[in-house]
Protein backbone atom coordinates (compact mmCIF):
# COMPACT_ATOMS: atom_id res chain seq x y z
CA UNK A 1 0.00 0.00 0.00
CA UNK A 2 2.75 2.54 1.09
CA UNK A 3 4.60 1.40 -1.89
CA UNK A 4 2.11 1.86 -4.34
CA UNK A 5 1.24 5.67 -2.96
CA UNK A 6 5.14 6.74 -3.53
CA UNK A 7 4.78 5.11 -7.10
CA UNK A 8 2.02 7.11 -8.06
CA UNK A 9 3.59 10.03 -6.71
CA UNK A 10 6.52 9.20 -8.56
CA UNK A 11 4.41 9.27 -11.30
CA UNK A 12 2.63 12.18 -10.97
CA UNK A 13 5.93 14.16 -10.41
CA UNK A 14 7.96 12.61 -13.40
CA UNK A 15 4.60 12.87 -15.52
CA UNK A 16 4.79 17.18 -14.32
CA UNK A 17 8.54 17.42 -15.25
CA UNK A 18 7.83 15.36 -18.52
CA UNK A 19 4.94 18.02 -19.52
CA UNK A 20 7.22 21.14 -18.20
CA UNK A 21 9.96 20.08 -20.46
CA UNK A 22 8.15 19.27 -23.60
CA UNK A 23 5.71 22.23 -22.82
CA UNK A 24 6.47 23.82 -26.11
CA UNK A 25 5.85 20.41 -27.57
CA UNK A 26 2.31 19.34 -25.99
CA UNK A 27 0.97 22.49 -25.67
CA UNK A 28 -1.67 23.23 -28.86
CA UNK A 29 -1.38 26.72 -28.93
CA UNK A 30 1.07 29.53 -27.47
CA UNK A 31 0.56 30.45 -24.11
CA UNK A 32 0.11 33.97 -24.84
CA UNK A 33 -2.52 33.59 -27.86
CA UNK A 34 -5.34 36.00 -27.21
CA UNK A 35 -8.44 35.42 -28.61
CA UNK A 36 -11.42 37.47 -27.66
CA UNK A 37 -13.96 35.65 -29.40
CA UNK A 38 -13.72 33.02 -27.10
CA UNK A 39 -13.46 34.40 -23.54
CA UNK A 40 -14.43 32.12 -20.56
CA UNK A 41 -15.47 28.86 -22.10
CA UNK A 42 -15.81 26.16 -20.40
CA UNK A 43 -13.47 22.42 -20.88
CA UNK A 44 -14.48 21.12 -24.61
CA UNK A 45 -12.37 19.07 -26.87
CA UNK A 46 -11.01 21.85 -28.57
CA UNK A 47 -9.76 23.49 -25.54
CA UNK A 48 -9.76 20.86 -23.08
CA UNK A 49 -9.64 23.06 -19.91
CA UNK A 50 -11.43 25.88 -21.52
CA UNK A 51 -10.24 29.36 -22.26
CA UNK A 52 -9.56 31.86 -19.75
CA UNK A 53 -11.24 35.71 -19.69
CA UNK A 54 -8.40 36.94 -22.18
CA UNK A 55 -9.40 33.92 -24.54
CA UNK A 56 -6.28 32.12 -23.81
CA UNK A 57 -6.25 28.31 -23.56
CA UNK A 58 -5.72 27.24 -19.95
CA UNK A 59 -4.40 24.04 -21.19
CA UNK A 60 -1.38 25.53 -22.69
CA UNK A 61 -0.81 28.11 -19.99
CA UNK A 62 -1.12 25.46 -17.30
CA UNK A 63 1.54 23.14 -19.18
CA UNK A 64 3.97 26.37 -19.60
CA UNK A 65 3.32 27.72 -15.97
CA UNK A 66 4.50 24.13 -14.87
CA UNK A 67 7.87 24.39 -16.75
CA UNK A 68 8.39 27.96 -15.07
CA UNK A 69 6.79 26.97 -11.58
CA UNK A 70 9.01 24.01 -11.48
CA UNK A 71 11.79 26.16 -13.02
CA UNK A 72 12.03 28.69 -10.14
CA UNK A 73 11.46 26.21 -7.81
CA UNK A 74 14.25 24.15 -8.68
CA UNK A 75 16.75 27.23 -9.43
CA UNK A 76 15.47 28.77 -5.79
CA UNK A 77 16.13 25.59 -4.07
CA UNK A 78 19.94 24.63 -5.72
CA UNK A 79 20.85 28.09 -4.69
CA UNK A 80 19.48 27.68 -1.30
CA UNK A 81 21.01 24.32 -0.68
CA UNK A 82 24.36 25.07 -2.25
CA UNK A 83 24.52 27.95 -0.12
CA UNK A 84 23.41 26.96 3.39
CA UNK A 85 24.51 23.41 3.40
CA UNK A 86 28.31 24.94 2.14
CA UNK A 87 28.15 27.50 4.97
CA UNK A 88 26.39 25.02 7.57
CA UNK A 89 28.91 22.02 7.60
CA UNK A 90 32.28 25.30 7.27
CA UNK A 91 30.49 26.84 10.40
CA UNK A 92 30.21 23.07 11.98
CA UNK A 93 34.24 22.01 11.13
CA UNK A 94 35.60 25.87 12.02
CA UNK A 95 33.59 26.69 15.17
CA UNK A 96 34.74 29.48 17.52
CA UNK A 97 34.22 33.01 15.73
CA UNK A 98 33.25 31.72 12.59
CA UNK A 99 30.28 29.58 14.20
CA UNK A 100 29.26 32.06 16.20
CA UNK A 101 28.92 34.79 13.41
CA UNK A 102 27.18 32.74 10.89
CA UNK A 103 24.70 31.16 13.69
CA UNK A 104 23.92 34.31 14.46
CA UNK A 105 22.60 36.20 11.04
CA UNK A 106 21.17 32.90 9.76
CA UNK A 107 19.13 32.78 13.45
CA UNK A 108 18.29 36.69 12.89
CA UNK A 109 17.20 35.88 8.91
CA UNK A 110 15.24 32.77 10.46
CA UNK A 111 13.17 34.55 13.28
CA UNK A 112 11.97 36.87 10.45
CA UNK A 113 8.67 35.69 9.30
CA UNK A 114 9.66 33.96 6.08
CA UNK A 115 7.35 35.87 4.10
CA UNK A 116 8.37 38.59 5.03
CA UNK A 117 12.23 38.56 3.95
CA UNK A 118 10.69 37.25 0.57
CA UNK A 119 8.79 40.46 0.19
CA UNK A 120 11.60 42.68 1.58
CA UNK A 121 14.08 40.67 -1.57
CA UNK A 122 11.37 41.15 -4.16
CA UNK A 123 11.02 44.51 -3.73
CA UNK A 124 14.76 45.79 -4.13
CA UNK A 125 15.65 43.10 -6.61
CA UNK A 126 12.46 43.81 -8.21
CA UNK A 127 9.93 40.90 -8.86
CA UNK A 128 10.18 38.72 -11.76
CA UNK A 129 11.34 35.44 -12.50
CA UNK A 130 15.16 35.59 -11.03
CA UNK A 131 13.46 38.20 -8.17
CA UNK A 132 11.01 34.91 -6.86
CA UNK A 133 13.65 32.24 -7.35
CA UNK A 134 16.19 34.95 -4.87
CA UNK A 135 13.49 35.89 -2.65
CA UNK A 136 12.59 32.22 -2.29
CA UNK A 137 16.16 30.65 -2.18
CA UNK A 138 17.04 33.22 0.61
CA UNK A 139 14.03 32.16 3.06
CA UNK A 140 15.54 28.56 2.52
CA UNK A 141 18.56 28.56 3.19
CA UNK A 142 18.86 29.66 6.96
CA UNK A 143 17.02 25.50 7.09
CA UNK A 144 19.70 23.86 4.71
CA UNK A 145 21.98 26.30 7.27
CA UNK A 146 20.46 24.79 10.24
CA UNK A 147 20.23 21.05 9.18
CA UNK A 148 23.65 20.41 7.95
CA UNK A 149 26.01 22.45 10.83
CA UNK A 150 23.96 20.06 13.46
CA UNK A 151 24.16 17.00 11.16
CA UNK A 152 27.72 18.00 10.92
CA UNK A 153 28.38 18.57 14.19
CA UNK A 154 26.51 14.87 14.66
CA UNK A 155 29.18 13.29 12.73
CA UNK A 156 32.35 15.01 13.64
CA UNK A 157 32.11 13.90 17.38
CA UNK A 158 31.66 10.00 16.16
CA UNK A 159 34.55 7.38 16.92
CA UNK A 160 35.50 7.26 13.45
CA UNK A 161 35.82 10.67 12.53
CA UNK A 162 38.34 10.80 15.67
CA UNK A 163 40.06 7.81 14.36
CA UNK A 164 40.72 9.63 11.11
CA UNK A 165 41.78 12.90 12.91
CA UNK A 166 44.31 10.43 15.07
CA UNK A 167 45.60 8.66 11.60
CA UNK A 168 46.04 12.18 10.20
CA UNK A 169 43.45 12.85 7.77
CA UNK A 170 43.11 16.32 6.85
CA UNK A 171 40.32 18.99 7.44
CA UNK A 172 38.82 18.62 3.67
CA UNK A 173 39.13 14.90 3.81
CA UNK A 174 37.21 14.40 6.67
CA UNK A 175 34.06 17.28 5.36
CA UNK A 176 34.20 14.94 2.22
CA UNK A 177 34.69 11.85 2.92
CA UNK A 178 33.21 11.76 6.06
CA UNK A 179 30.45 14.56 6.83
CA UNK A 180 29.34 14.52 3.41
CA UNK A 181 28.04 11.15 2.96
CA UNK A 182 25.90 11.40 6.38
CA UNK A 183 25.12 15.09 5.21
CA UNK A 184 23.60 13.76 1.75
CA UNK A 185 20.87 11.29 4.14
CA UNK A 186 19.76 14.62 6.07
CA UNK A 187 19.80 16.73 2.95
CA UNK A 188 18.41 15.37 0.21
CA UNK A 189 14.89 14.23 1.97
CA UNK A 190 15.04 17.72 3.01
CA UNK A 191 15.76 19.17 -0.35
CA UNK A 192 12.38 17.12 -1.49
CA UNK A 193 10.81 18.60 1.24
CA UNK A 194 11.74 22.31 0.52
CA UNK A 195 10.82 22.05 -3.22
CA UNK A 196 7.43 21.20 -2.36
CA UNK A 197 7.35 24.43 0.00
CA UNK A 198 9.44 26.36 -2.54
CA UNK A 199 6.24 25.99 -4.89
CA UNK A 200 3.79 26.87 -2.47
CA UNK A 201 5.77 30.07 -1.62
CA UNK A 202 5.65 31.09 -5.39
CA UNK A 203 1.89 30.50 -5.07
CA UNK A 204 1.31 32.57 -2.14
CA UNK A 205 3.84 35.71 -3.53
CA UNK A 206 1.37 35.26 -6.82
CA UNK A 207 -1.90 35.99 -4.33
CA UNK A 208 -0.41 39.11 -3.19
CA UNK A 209 0.79 40.48 -6.86
CA UNK A 210 4.25 39.91 -6.29
CA UNK A 211 6.52 37.01 -7.77
CA UNK A 212 6.58 36.30 -11.37
CA UNK A 213 4.98 38.76 -13.61
CA UNK A 214 2.07 37.98 -16.26
CA UNK A 215 1.71 37.01 -18.76
CA UNK A 216 4.25 34.83 -18.46
CA UNK A 217 2.25 32.22 -16.40
CA UNK A 218 3.03 30.16 -13.17
CA UNK A 219 1.17 28.32 -11.05
CA UNK A 220 0.32 30.82 -8.71
CA UNK A 221 -0.31 34.19 -10.51
CA UNK A 222 -2.63 31.98 -12.90
CA UNK A 223 -4.51 31.37 -9.75
CA UNK A 224 -3.91 34.78 -8.77
CA UNK A 225 -5.46 36.20 -12.19
CA UNK A 226 -8.30 33.55 -12.19
CA UNK A 227 -9.62 33.97 -8.74
CA UNK A 228 -11.57 37.11 -9.27
CA UNK A 229 -13.76 34.91 -11.63
CA UNK A 230 -14.84 32.29 -9.53
CA UNK A 231 -18.64 33.26 -9.56
CA UNK A 232 -18.75 33.17 -13.46
CA UNK A 233 -15.90 30.22 -14.53
CA UNK A 234 -14.93 28.36 -11.51
CA UNK A 235 -12.87 25.43 -13.19
CA UNK A 236 -10.50 28.53 -13.65
CA UNK A 237 -8.62 28.46 -10.68
CA UNK A 238 -9.73 24.92 -9.64
CA UNK A 239 -7.47 23.44 -11.98
CA UNK A 240 -3.72 24.80 -11.15
CA UNK A 241 -5.26 24.82 -7.36
CA UNK A 242 -5.55 20.86 -7.31
CA UNK A 243 -2.33 21.00 -9.84
CA UNK A 244 -0.48 22.25 -6.62
CA UNK A 245 -2.23 20.25 -4.16
CA UNK A 246 -1.21 17.38 -6.18
CA UNK A 247 2.09 18.28 -6.20
CA UNK A 248 3.19 19.24 -2.77
CA UNK A 249 1.18 16.16 -1.60
CA UNK A 250 3.28 13.79 -3.98
CA UNK A 251 6.81 15.55 -3.17
CA UNK A 252 5.83 14.95 1.07
CA UNK A 253 5.09 11.35 0.48
CA UNK A 254 8.22 10.84 -1.84
CA UNK A 255 10.65 12.88 0.73
CA UNK A 256 9.46 10.71 3.52
CA UNK A 257 10.10 7.45 1.28
CA UNK A 258 13.53 8.74 0.51
CA UNK A 259 13.86 9.65 4.39
CA UNK A 260 13.35 6.21 5.31
CA UNK A 261 15.61 4.08 1.95
CA UNK A 262 18.65 6.33 2.65
CA UNK A 263 18.49 6.16 6.27
CA UNK A 264 18.20 1.66 5.54
CA UNK A 265 21.04 1.91 3.19
CA UNK A 266 23.37 3.96 5.55
CA UNK A 267 22.52 1.80 8.22
CA UNK A 268 23.02 -1.05 5.79
CA UNK A 269 26.41 0.24 4.74
CA UNK B 1 5.55 35.71 41.20
CA UNK B 2 7.37 33.79 43.94
CA UNK B 3 7.94 30.70 41.67
CA UNK B 4 10.89 32.53 39.58
CA UNK B 5 13.87 32.50 41.69
CA UNK B 6 16.76 34.61 40.60
CA UNK B 7 18.32 32.62 38.09
CA UNK B 8 15.24 32.74 36.12
CA UNK B 9 15.40 36.38 36.62
CA UNK B 10 18.70 36.54 34.91
CA UNK B 11 17.01 34.39 32.04
CA UNK B 12 14.21 36.55 31.48
CA UNK B 13 16.42 39.72 31.73
CA UNK B 14 18.65 38.28 29.07
CA UNK B 15 15.84 37.33 26.79
CA UNK B 16 14.98 41.16 26.89
CA UNK B 17 17.90 42.21 26.32
CA UNK B 18 18.32 39.83 22.95
CA UNK B 19 14.72 41.70 22.36
CA UNK B 20 16.22 45.24 22.34
CA UNK B 21 18.86 43.78 19.88
CA UNK B 22 16.53 42.52 18.01
CA UNK B 23 14.38 45.42 17.14
CA UNK B 24 17.69 47.31 17.02
CA UNK B 25 19.50 45.20 14.15
CA UNK B 26 16.49 44.94 12.28
CA UNK B 27 14.90 48.52 12.14
CA UNK B 28 18.12 48.89 11.21
CA UNK B 29 18.54 47.03 8.40
CA UNK B 30 15.27 48.03 6.76
CA UNK B 31 16.20 51.18 7.36
CA UNK B 32 19.72 51.13 5.45
CA UNK B 33 17.74 48.89 2.60
CA UNK B 34 14.25 51.54 2.61
CA UNK B 35 17.08 54.16 2.07
CA UNK B 36 18.65 52.52 -0.75
CA UNK B 37 16.03 51.44 -2.41
CA UNK B 38 15.17 53.02 -5.70
CA UNK B 39 13.08 55.85 -6.01
CA UNK B 40 12.98 58.70 -3.15
CA UNK B 41 10.33 59.09 -0.88
CA UNK B 42 9.31 62.58 -1.80
CA UNK B 43 9.23 61.58 -6.12
CA UNK B 44 6.89 58.80 -4.32
CA UNK B 45 4.50 61.56 -2.15
CA UNK B 46 4.28 63.85 -5.04
CA UNK B 47 4.68 62.25 -7.98
CA UNK B 48 6.87 62.91 -11.21
CA UNK B 49 6.20 66.84 -11.20
CA UNK B 50 8.47 67.87 -8.65
CA UNK B 51 8.02 70.49 -6.00
CA UNK B 52 10.08 73.34 -6.05
CA UNK B 53 13.39 73.38 -4.28
CA UNK B 54 12.86 75.15 -1.22
CA UNK B 55 9.87 73.06 -0.47
CA UNK B 56 11.81 69.77 -1.12
CA UNK B 57 14.34 71.27 0.89
CA UNK B 58 11.66 71.30 3.94
CA UNK B 59 10.47 67.85 3.06
CA UNK B 60 13.67 66.50 3.14
CA UNK B 61 14.81 68.32 6.89
CA UNK B 62 11.04 67.07 8.44
CA UNK B 63 12.48 63.27 7.36
CA UNK B 64 16.15 63.83 7.84
CA UNK B 65 16.54 63.08 4.14
CA UNK B 66 19.58 65.90 4.68
CA UNK B 67 21.75 64.07 7.13
CA UNK B 68 23.84 60.65 7.00
CA UNK B 69 22.44 57.58 6.96
CA UNK B 70 23.72 56.77 10.53
CA UNK B 71 22.51 59.87 12.21
CA UNK B 72 19.09 59.38 10.67
CA UNK B 73 19.27 55.96 12.22
CA UNK B 74 19.70 56.91 15.39
CA UNK B 75 17.38 59.94 15.65
CA UNK B 76 15.09 57.30 14.32
CA UNK B 77 16.14 55.11 17.48
CA UNK B 78 15.52 57.95 19.91
CA UNK B 79 12.04 58.71 18.77
CA UNK B 80 11.43 54.98 18.14
CA UNK B 81 11.59 54.50 22.51
CA UNK B 82 9.97 58.00 23.07
CA UNK B 83 6.38 56.50 21.17
CA UNK B 84 6.84 59.07 18.50
CA UNK B 85 6.83 56.81 15.23
CA UNK B 86 6.42 59.38 13.00
CA UNK B 87 3.57 59.54 10.47
CA UNK B 88 2.82 57.64 7.02
CA UNK B 89 3.84 59.06 3.99
CA UNK B 90 1.20 57.52 2.35
CA UNK B 91 -1.79 58.72 4.68
CA UNK B 92 0.05 61.28 6.76
CA UNK B 93 -1.99 59.04 10.29
CA UNK B 94 0.83 58.41 12.85
CA UNK B 95 2.22 55.40 12.50
CA UNK B 96 1.69 54.58 16.36
CA UNK B 97 -1.93 54.98 16.46
CA UNK B 98 -2.44 52.94 12.31
CA UNK B 99 -0.05 50.33 13.43
CA UNK B 100 -1.62 49.72 16.81
CA UNK B 101 -5.10 49.39 14.75
CA UNK B 102 -3.98 46.59 12.64
CA UNK B 103 -2.14 45.12 15.68
CA UNK B 104 -5.23 44.64 17.54
CA UNK B 105 -7.14 43.39 14.39
CA UNK B 106 -4.33 41.04 13.82
CA UNK B 107 -3.97 39.65 17.35
CA UNK B 108 -8.01 39.22 17.64
CA UNK B 109 -7.44 37.10 14.20
CA UNK B 110 -4.41 35.34 16.20
CA UNK B 111 -6.23 34.58 19.09
CA UNK B 112 -9.44 33.30 17.59
CA UNK B 113 -7.31 31.10 15.00
CA UNK B 114 -6.00 30.01 18.46
CA UNK B 115 -9.11 28.65 19.69
CA UNK B 116 -10.50 27.39 17.32
CA UNK B 117 -7.45 24.95 15.92
CA UNK B 118 -6.64 23.67 19.52
CA UNK B 119 -10.77 23.18 20.16
CA UNK B 120 -10.65 20.97 16.76
CA UNK B 121 -6.98 19.30 17.38
CA UNK B 122 -8.31 18.11 20.58
CA UNK B 123 -11.60 16.98 19.55
CA UNK B 124 -10.07 14.91 16.65
CA UNK B 125 -7.34 13.60 18.52
CA UNK B 126 -9.61 12.38 21.44
CA UNK B 127 -11.93 10.72 18.74
CA UNK B 128 -9.33 8.89 16.66
CA UNK B 129 -6.84 7.62 19.47
CA UNK B 130 -10.12 7.15 22.19
CA UNK B 131 -12.75 6.96 19.41
CA UNK B 132 -10.80 4.86 16.98
CA UNK B 133 -11.05 6.93 14.13
CA UNK B 134 -7.59 7.09 13.40
CA UNK B 135 -6.90 6.67 9.86
CA UNK B 136 -9.24 9.05 8.24
CA UNK B 137 -8.08 11.81 10.25
CA UNK B 138 -4.25 11.32 9.24
CA UNK B 139 -5.69 10.92 5.51
CA UNK B 140 -7.64 14.76 6.04
CA UNK B 141 -4.62 15.85 7.65
CA UNK B 142 -2.32 15.42 5.14
CA UNK B 143 -4.69 17.09 2.43
CA UNK B 144 -5.03 20.09 4.95
CA UNK B 145 -1.31 20.13 4.85
CA UNK B 146 -0.49 19.83 1.16
CA UNK B 147 -1.68 23.54 0.56
CA UNK B 148 -0.25 26.66 1.73
CA UNK B 149 -3.10 28.70 3.45
CA UNK B 150 -3.78 31.13 1.07
CA UNK B 151 -4.83 28.35 -1.47
CA UNK B 152 -7.10 26.83 1.21
CA UNK B 153 -8.95 30.71 1.19
CA UNK B 154 -9.36 30.49 -2.70
CA UNK B 155 -10.65 27.12 -1.93
CA UNK B 156 -13.03 28.38 0.45
CA UNK B 157 -13.91 30.80 -2.45
CA UNK B 158 -14.36 28.69 -4.82
CA UNK B 159 -16.60 26.32 -2.61
CA UNK B 160 -18.48 29.61 -1.17
CA UNK B 161 -18.95 31.08 -5.15
CA UNK B 162 -20.44 27.05 -5.80
CA UNK B 163 -22.98 27.61 -3.28
CA UNK B 164 -23.62 31.54 -4.95
CA UNK B 165 -23.11 32.51 -1.52
CA UNK B 166 -21.81 36.17 -1.31
CA UNK B 167 -18.11 36.22 0.45
CA UNK B 168 -17.68 38.28 3.23
CA UNK B 169 -14.57 40.46 2.35
CA UNK B 170 -12.93 42.42 4.77
CA UNK B 171 -14.40 40.43 8.11
CA UNK B 172 -12.79 38.22 10.21
CA UNK B 173 -15.00 35.13 9.02
CA UNK B 174 -12.89 34.07 6.02
CA UNK B 175 -9.70 34.76 7.45
CA UNK B 176 -9.99 32.51 10.07
CA UNK B 177 -11.99 30.02 8.65
CA UNK B 178 -8.51 29.69 5.96
CA UNK B 179 -6.22 29.59 9.09
CA UNK B 180 -7.94 27.03 10.67
CA UNK B 181 -8.00 24.43 8.36
CA UNK B 182 -4.64 25.19 7.02
CA UNK B 183 -3.56 25.09 11.04
CA UNK B 184 -5.90 21.86 11.87
CA UNK B 185 -3.71 19.38 9.68
CA UNK B 186 -0.17 20.41 11.21
CA UNK B 187 -1.74 20.73 14.82
CA UNK B 188 -3.61 17.29 14.55
CA UNK B 189 -0.02 15.20 13.83
CA UNK B 190 1.80 17.11 16.59
CA UNK B 191 -0.49 16.92 18.98
CA UNK B 192 -1.19 12.85 18.35
CA UNK B 193 1.84 11.94 18.19
CA UNK B 194 2.43 13.48 21.75
CA UNK B 195 -0.40 11.81 22.91
CA UNK B 196 0.80 8.42 21.57
CA UNK B 197 4.05 9.10 23.05
CA UNK B 198 2.06 9.84 26.12
CA UNK B 199 0.24 6.46 26.02
CA UNK B 200 3.40 4.73 25.97
CA UNK B 201 4.27 6.26 29.02
CA UNK B 202 4.31 4.48 32.02
CA UNK B 203 2.34 6.21 34.08
CA UNK B 204 -0.68 6.01 31.75
CA UNK B 205 -0.25 2.19 31.93
CA UNK B 206 -0.56 2.74 36.06
CA UNK B 207 -3.26 4.65 35.31
CA UNK B 208 -5.20 2.38 32.90
CA UNK B 209 -4.39 -0.65 35.45
CA UNK B 210 -6.12 1.27 38.44
CA UNK B 211 -9.26 0.88 35.82
CA UNK B 212 -9.38 4.80 34.45
CA UNK B 213 -11.50 5.14 31.60
CA UNK B 214 -10.06 5.62 27.91
CA UNK B 215 -11.73 9.51 28.24
CA UNK B 216 -10.12 10.30 31.64
CA UNK B 217 -6.85 9.16 30.39
CA UNK B 218 -7.40 11.12 27.71
CA UNK B 219 -7.39 14.49 29.99
CA UNK B 220 -4.08 12.77 31.76
CA UNK B 221 -2.29 12.44 28.49
CA UNK B 222 -3.18 15.56 27.67
CA UNK B 223 -2.18 17.27 30.53
CA UNK B 224 1.62 15.76 30.02
CA UNK B 225 1.49 16.74 26.17
CA UNK B 226 0.31 20.22 26.57
CA UNK B 227 3.96 21.92 27.24
CA UNK B 228 5.18 20.94 23.74
CA UNK B 229 1.76 21.86 22.33
CA UNK B 230 1.75 25.09 23.67
CA UNK B 231 5.73 26.16 21.96
CA UNK B 232 3.97 25.06 18.67
CA UNK B 233 1.31 26.85 19.28
CA UNK B 234 2.75 30.30 20.47
CA UNK B 235 5.24 29.72 17.74
CA UNK B 236 2.31 29.79 14.87
CA UNK B 237 0.76 32.79 16.57
CA UNK B 238 3.73 34.81 16.34
CA UNK B 239 3.46 34.20 12.69
CA UNK B 240 0.14 35.05 12.44
CA UNK B 241 0.61 38.01 14.30
CA UNK B 242 3.33 38.74 11.98
CA UNK B 243 1.57 38.30 9.26
CA UNK B 244 -0.82 35.61 7.60
CA UNK B 245 0.01 38.58 5.06
CA UNK B 246 -1.44 36.52 1.75
CA UNK B 247 -4.56 35.46 3.70
CA UNK B 248 -5.29 38.95 4.96
CA UNK B 249 -4.41 40.28 1.79
CA UNK B 250 -6.55 37.82 -0.21
CA UNK B 251 -9.52 39.12 1.83
CA UNK B 252 -9.05 42.40 2.58
CA UNK B 253 -8.80 41.84 6.25
CA UNK B 254 -7.24 44.97 7.64
CA UNK B 255 -4.76 43.64 9.62
CA UNK B 256 -0.75 43.77 10.13
CA UNK B 257 -0.12 41.58 6.80
CA UNK B 258 -2.18 43.78 4.56
CA UNK B 259 -0.65 46.91 6.20
CA UNK B 260 2.99 45.30 5.09
CA UNK B 261 1.52 44.80 1.62
CA UNK B 262 0.00 48.26 1.22
CA UNK B 263 3.19 49.88 3.35
CA UNK B 264 5.87 48.33 0.70
CA UNK B 265 3.77 48.90 -3.04
CA UNK B 266 3.39 52.66 -1.69
CA UNK B 267 7.49 52.96 -0.53
CA UNK B 268 5.67 53.97 3.24
CA UNK B 269 9.24 53.57 4.47
CA UNK B 270 8.20 55.41 8.17
CA UNK B 271 5.08 52.57 8.53
CA UNK B 272 7.42 49.67 7.09
CA UNK B 273 9.90 50.62 10.23
CA UNK B 274 7.17 50.40 12.61
CA UNK B 275 5.89 47.27 11.10
CA UNK B 276 9.78 45.52 11.70
CA UNK B 277 9.90 46.93 15.17
CA UNK B 278 6.37 45.92 16.44
CA UNK B 279 6.78 42.58 14.90
CA UNK B 280 9.93 41.72 15.50
CA UNK B 281 9.58 42.50 19.41
CA UNK B 282 6.27 40.73 19.01
CA UNK B 283 7.67 37.59 18.34
CA UNK B 284 10.57 38.18 20.89
CA UNK B 285 8.51 38.74 23.39
CA UNK B 286 6.21 35.27 22.42
CA UNK B 287 9.10 33.21 23.05
CA UNK B 288 9.42 34.63 27.00
CA UNK B 289 6.22 34.33 27.58
CA UNK B 290 6.39 30.71 26.10
CA UNK B 291 9.30 30.16 28.53
CA UNK B 292 7.03 31.59 31.49
CA UNK B 293 4.12 29.30 30.34
CA UNK B 294 5.88 25.97 30.26
CA UNK B 295 7.02 26.59 34.00
CA UNK B 296 3.64 27.82 34.79
CA UNK B 297 2.30 24.21 33.29
CA UNK B 298 5.20 22.05 33.69
CA UNK B 299 6.96 22.30 37.27
CA UNK B 300 10.10 20.34 36.97
CA UNK B 301 11.64 23.10 34.24
CA UNK B 302 10.81 25.37 37.55
CA UNK B 303 13.46 23.54 39.61
CA UNK B 304 16.41 23.46 37.15
CA UNK B 305 16.26 26.71 36.43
Amino acid sequence: MRGLVAKISLGIIFAEIFLALLANFIAPYPYYKVDLENRLRPPSPTHILGTDPLGRDVFSRLVYALRISFAVAILSLAVALLIGTVLGMVSAILGSVTDAVLSWIFDVVYAMPGFFIAIAILLIIGSGVMGTAAAISLTLTPIFFRLSRSATRGVLVKQYVEVAKALGASTLRIALNYVGRELMAVVIPAAVYMLSDAIALEATLSVVGLGVNPPTPSLGNMISEYKDYVFVAPWLVATPIAIIALTIASLNILAKELDKKLNAFLEAA
Amino acid sequence: MCILGRGMWLHILKKLFYVLLVVLTTTAVLYSVARLFPGDPITVLYGETAPSPDIRKLLEARLWLDKPIYAQLLLYWKRLFTGDWGVSIFSGEPVLTLILRRYINSLALALATTITTTALCVLLVYLSTVKGYDKIFTQLATVSTSMPAVLWGIVLMLVLALLKMPIPFGSIVMPLATLTIAGVGIFYTILKNLIEKAFSEPFIEMYRAVGMSRARLFIRALHYAMPVYVTAVLYRLGLIVAGAIATETLFSYPGMGKLLVDAFSSRDYPVLLGWSAMISSTLALLNIFGDLLHMYIDPRIREEK
